[in-house]
């Protein structure tokens, strides 16, 4: 049985990179949201088992990144949630990991860049996901 | 923020790293976000140009924001760096020299694209 997941990020080429992993590796992407206030709508009527979050988008609907965060980990503390980012601050990155979310990636993705987090989402749903990449140098 | 102290080193358009791994990637990938590329971020340009010329500073930010993470996810750093530039005067509120970063960022859109349409 795949897992559903959500990918919230306020630029159509980082969803569309996104979703290319997140296929790769098993999941159906049953929603994409471009910013925080219409990702927390869709997390609440589509449940997905993972969300992929952009911690830099721009507050809009008066809910920022780390609000719509705080909802999802409060209403659903089960779904897995990756946090994404296109700045290493180290200090949001503790923020969100000690927060709960599951994992913390820096863009730009890669298959090498993605890696750590494919292995974490492995052994949260090691019976629905595709088995590991042959990564190549 | 300095936008003439660029590395010589690091002067290329687009990081061929990123560009090599969305190739990678395959499923015709690099090709789709390319054609993105060149269909979306004239129309950002526009949208930048017209908030400046109102001195919008709200939209001058989103839209700046939006060309920052454009040209992140191909490693163009430059791009990414002009955008953010105009970004930080939006979020400011302080739109000055902002017109004159946006005609280097125009420029550097164009060899952005260049490099991509020669990579895909």
């Amino acid at each position: 049985m795949t897992v559903s997941a959500l990918i919230i990020d306020d630029s159509p080429f980082a969803r569309k990179i996104i979703r290319h992993h997140l296929v790769k590796l098993g999941f159906r992407v049953v929603g994409e949201a471009e910013t925080a206030a219409q990702g927390l709508k869709l997390f609440r009527e589509l449940k997905p088992k993972l969300v992929t979050l952009d911690v830099m988008m721009p507050e809009r609907e008066h809910i920022s990144s780390l609000a719509a965060f705080r909802t999802m980990r409060s209403e659903a503390p089960e779904t897995a949630v990756v946090v994404v980012s296109a700045v290493p601050f180290e200090k949001t990155r503790e923020t969100f990991l000690n927060e709960g979310a599951t994992a913390y990636v820096i863009k730009p993705f890669s298959q090498f860049s993605f890696e750590p987090v494919r292995q974490k989402l492995q052994r949260i749903f090691p019976a629905s996901l595709a088995p590991p990449p042959i990564l190549t140098h | 923020m300095d936008t003439d102290s660029h590395d010589a080193a690091n002067d290329a358009p687009v990081d061929r790293k990123v560009i090599q791994d969305l190739r990678d990637e395959g499923e015709n990938l690099l090709s789709e976000l390319v054609e993105m590329f060149i269909c979306e971020v004239p129309g950002q340009l526009a949208m930048l140009e017209a908030a400046l010329a109102k001195r919008d500073a709200g939209v001058t930010r989103l839209t700046a924001h939006t060309l920052k993470g454009t040209g992140g996810n191909f490693g163009a750093s430059r791009m990414l760096a002009l955008a953010s530039a105009i970004e930080e005067k939006g979020r400011n509120g302080s739109l000055d020299g902002a017109c004159a970063i946006l005609v280097l960022l125009r420029a550097e859109c164009v060899r952005v694209r260049e490099a991509l349409e020669a990579a895909r």
